[in-house]
């Protein structure tokens, strides 16, 4: 049996002698024999491996027009492992083009093992001629065609569109999780900022062969990046274009008005006006002026532009339409006017009397006007902003419940968020006892006096509201009740067009108010613009609009913000519209933009004399 | 009533070999676990562990009669395959990188199931071809029974899935049936039989043919299925006649995938180069050929047979492992015996070679 045995494992012995002989000399044939090209290959003498970069993804208007696109710019990049001499590199590198030798070290020093390193980005042409020029003495120095952000409008939507630029030290300590290196692009406002995740894509990589001076022979494998997903906004750009250029004209007629008048203290600092349907929410128009022109960023902002941008005490750099907290001024009497109907029974036709004042515990709240107007019904209240009638339910509100005002004000979204796509939004405030408790710390200013219920039924004192807010509140009188988040993106997609997300408006509050509230101040604020406060600037405009205005007192002797809200046409409201003037002096001088707009919109003509009187 | 002591030389190849691992799995991790662990001794100290239980566990087995084995061997496989079936079950097995090839054990290092069942079918498999000696040139009788038990352990490996332990398994058991006599013509017209059924796996999943036909040609795809090969010829290739020196490796920082496992002999080949390689290489044949002397004078049929499986199962796997890292046969992720880091692996494997060392304490001569 052994005998047997041992002849059937014969064969064995051989075939296991002759295997580990051929990986002897497959061994020997790798080590010894092809052993230095390997070395060579490996030591990264002849191949490097290097990121491309993705391009980001387009931003479109809601009619495919392009607003935000990427070209190809040349960049400077290393890889530090890959270079002997790095500090000699560097040093050339600082006498050719004036690169920053320490902010160099810094990024490389941050870098990802292995990973390129951006050292430069969009090479200027007389760059690259003495880059080309002096290559031989660059060995390792990459120059690559990157995908740079590009703005196709300038300044166009600005604010909403923000810019890009290269991630910081403290970003990059956040987000080096999600794959972020030294040197990537990332949103820093705006939808580049909101919409990040969506709009970065991933990188690619490349393998190449190089020569002794490690430029680029040849490809020898490339993993191709991907691109980011475009935004599909719901933003019209020609819309966005006119809404602009309005607001710009009146902001530059009111400067000069303030030169002339010496009545007006200083000219107004900016201005912002939102447009929106008011059945979703979504944002059509979104200005705010003064604006910037995001192109400066995209290949590092220069520091003289920096500082220009950064210290203007106009701050163009500021979103206007969402940053803003600022009082309401009168558009709050929309609040107050739904509350004293749903809690007081105050109606329509409910009879008011005004000496002009509203006195209280000693203490006198006036009118805009001097001249007391007698009895009044509740719809000319509002119809002329009667500041004694709001003065009178603000307090009755307050004998009824100290805090019933104030729980009206945060139906109509005011004191919270909107939601809307970008950062930084303004939450805004509205003042109640409990807020005064804990905000000030001396005892007697902790006490809620009925003056400051009085104070807030017309919009002033402590409230802050920010333009996002107040066009959603005016949307919900618009659309029977409803509070939608605003959204500037419609849908996400990809390069193929194929839809990656559809964004939906959340529905933040439905109002439940009776017909007759809602009937009674959709007429309210159709008759300011019809016979009331604003009757002579829309008198001329076929349709009718619907709408508000504010003027906040900002105090410390300054003008006054000044506010418009509204939609139109007033019986079938097709958009929202809300414009603000920071220290703009009046209300009155919002309207002839709410007026311009309307009329860009719905492409109007205005009335002539002769058949206006017909 | 043992005639001699255990064979000596197999004894010290595999301590050996158990020396160079944990200088290597030191060498070849230590970076990659003072960043993922901040310690860079964390894989050093648990393959040190684990080769002195293991060396333990070697030591009790080389002192059980490998006689018992007869009669527990159809409960040890049976057993086995009990586990091969519980780590299919999800929540259960544990799931890394897309298979199930573990038991968590909470604090103890993972089960891999498929370990156990390599030594229980060469367990069972001596027995089976033992008692059935005379049959074994019988096609129905002999050889479709051996291979109906081989097939049921052979699809559950595949079904976790781990080809390359699938694939050990399969070739340990025709070596088996060719030593106890089996017909060459029987084996290869079967052999011929799985042809298709390997079309079939290539084809439903594709990731198979371009792993299988990378290793040609490597720089067809470098950044893809190529990249692992290409990066093990660099380390090979860079280590030259004598090697960098220990721990001077660069392709285990960033470009070996797995240095620690699957291609911590590349990682010895820069480090020691073609010294280093032909020193390890050597020691495997060493045993390979000392495991099977000890079968050609195993008292009984039994005890050879185990003999000739054991031997076969461990250096099968190195030879695959060397092949595969080299770029002479297609990526299968299988670890290098004795070398690669790993627990519960590298302890049943060394209770196979305590099982070896057993039956040659009762050898004849």
């Amino acid at each position: 049996m052994i005998d047997n045995n041992e002849k059937r494992l014969i064969p064995f012995m051989l075939i296991l002698v002759a295997i580990f002989l051929l990986l002897i000399a497959r061994l020997y044939y790798l080590q010894i024999y092809q052993g230095q090209r390997f070395k060579e290959l490996s030591e990264g003498n002849r191949t490097s491996l290097r990121s491309i970069s993705a391009p980001r993804g387009r931003i479109y208007d809601k009619n495919g027009k392009v607003l935000v696109s990427n070209k190809l710019a040349y960049t400077l990049s290393i890889i530090p492992e890959d270079v002997e001499d790095l500090d000699g590199i560097l040093e050339k590198l600082n006498q050719i083009m004036g690169l920053d030798i320490a902010l160099a070290h810094e990024k490389i020093e941050k870098a990802a093992k292995g990973k390129t390193v951006r050292l430069k980005r969009n090479i200027s042409h007389e760059e690259l001629v003495l880059l080309e020029e002096n290559k031989s003495e660059l060995p390792g120095v990459i120059l690559e065609e990157t995908p740079m952000r590009e703005y196709v409008y300038d300044k166009l939507a600005s604010h909403v569109l923000g810019y890009v630029g290269e991630i910081s030290a403290s970003e990059l300590e956040n987000l080096s999780e999600k794959g972020y290196n030294v040197g990537d692009i990332i949103g820093k406002t705006g939808l580049e900022l909101y919409y990040e995740k969506y709009l970065r894509g991933k990188e690619g990589r490349e393998l190449v062969e190089v020569n002794n001076v490690r430029e680029k022979i040849r490809t020898l494998g490339i993993e191709e990046p991907i691109a980011g997903y475009d935004l599909v906004l719901n933003i019209d750009a020609q819309l966005q274009e006119n809404v602009e250029r309005i607001l710009a004209q009146e902001l530059d007629l009111l400067t000069e008005q303030a030169k002339e008048d010496e009545d007006i203290i200083e000219p107004p600092r900016g201005g912002a006006v939102i447009v929106t349907n008011p059945y979703d929410g979504s944002i059509l128009a979104m200005a705010s002026l003064p604006d910037y022109n995001p192109n400066l960023f995209v290949g590092g902002i220069s520091q003289k532009d920096w500082t220009r941008l950064s210290t203007d005490p106009k701050k163009p750099l500021l979103n206007r339409a969402i940053s803003t907290s600022a009082p309401s001024g009168s558009i709050f009497k929309i609040v107050t006017g739904v509350a004293g109907m749903e809690e007081l029974g105050v109606k329509a036709d409910t009879e008011f009397y005004d000496p002009g004042y509203y006195k209280t515990g000693g203490v006198t709240f006036r009118n805009w006007s001097d001249v007391g107007r007698g009895k009044l019904d509740f719809l000319e209240a509002i119809a002329w902003s009667n500041n004694p009638v709001f003065f009178q339910l603000g307090h009755q509100l307050y004998k009824k419940d100290r805090t019933v005002l104030q729980e009206y004000a945060r139906k109509f979204g005011l004191g919270e968020k909107t939601e809307v796509d970008l950062n930084n939004e303004a939450t805004g405030l509205v003042p109640d006892p409990e807020w005064r408790r804990s905000y000030f710390k001396n005892n007697e200013d902790k006490i809620w006096y009925p003056g400051y219920s009085i104070n807030l039924s017309i919009g002033q004192g402590n409230l802050r509201t920010s333009p996002i807010q107040l066009v959603n509140l005016v949307s919900a009188v618009a659309n029977g009740g409803k509070l939608y988040q605003p959204l500037l993106v419609d849908k996400i997609v990809d390069r193929d067009g194929k839809l990656i997300k559809d964004l939906e408006p959340k529905l933040l509050n439905e109002l439940s108010l009776s017909k007759d509230t809602l009937d009674t101040i959709q007429k309210g604020i159709k008759a300011v613009t019809t016979y009331g406060t604003a009757r002579r600037t829309f008198e001329d405009l076929p349709i009718t609009i619907a709408g508000k205005t504010g003027t906040a007192q900002t105090g410390k002797g300054r003008p006054n913000h000044g506010w418009f809200a509204g939609y139109a046409p007033a019986d079938n409201p097709e958009i929202a519209i809300v414009v603000f003037i920071e220290y703009g002096t009046s209300s009155g001088n919002t309207l002839p933009i709410a007026k311009e707009i309307i009329k860009d919109y719905f492409d109007l003509d205005l009335i002539s004399e002769d058949e206006g009187s017909d | 009533m043992y005639k001699k002591a255990p064979d000596f030389i197999i004894f010290f190849v595999v301590v050996t070999l158990l020396c160079i691992g944990v200088v290597m799995v030191f060498s070849s991790t230590s970076i990659s676990s003072s960043q993922k662990y901040d310690d860079s001794f964390y894989f050093l100290k648990r393959q040190l562990m684990w080769s002195i239980v293991g060396i333990g566990v070697m030591i009790f087995f080389m002192r059980f009669d490998y006689h018992q084995y007869i009669k527990w061997a159809p409960k040890i496989l049976l057993g086995s395959i009990a586990l091969l079936i519980l780590v299919l079950i999800p929540g259960i097995g544990k799931s890394v990188k897309g298979s199930s090839r573990w038991i968590d054990l909470g604090p103890l290092p993972p089960l891999q199931v498929s370990e156990i069942a390599k030594v229980s079918m060469v367990i069972y498999m001596s027995r089976f071809l033992a008692l059935k000696n005379k049959e074994v040139k019988n096609f129905w009788k002999g050889l479709v029974p051996a291979l109906f038990i081989l097939g049921i352990v052979f699809a559950l490996i595949l079904m976790e899935p781990d080809l390359g332990t699938a694939v050990t398994i399969g070739g340990t058991v025709f070596v088996m049936l060719l030593a106890s006599g089996a017909r060459w013509g029987h084996l290869i017209g079967l052999g011929s039989l799985s042809i298709p059924a390997v079309f079939y796996m290539i084809i439903t999943a594709p990731y198979r043919l371009k792993r299988l036909l990378s290793f040609l040609d490597p720089w067809k795809d470098p950044l893809g299925s190529g990249f692992h090969i290409i990066q093990s010829l660099y380390a090979l290739g860079s280590g030259g006649l004598f090697g960098l020196g220990l721990g001077r490796s660069r392709q285990k920082f960033f470009y070996l995938p797995e240095p620690g496992t699957d291609f911590i002999f590349s990682v010895l080949g820069e480090e020691l180069g073609f010294v280093g390689t032909s020193t390890v290489i050597l020691l495997y044949f060493v045993f390979a050929w000392r495991g099977l002397q000890i079968a050609l004078q195993a008292e009984d049929l039994f005890g050879c047979l185990i003999s000739v499986g054991i031997t076969t199962m461990i250096t099968l796997q190195a030879m695959v492992n060397l092949a595969v890292v080299s770029g002479s046969m297609p990526v299968t992720g299988i670890t290098l015996p004795f070398i690669s880091y790993g627990g519960s692996s590298l302890v049943f494997m060394l209770a196979g070679v305590g099982i070896l060392l057993n039956v040659s304490r009762f050898t004849i001569n």
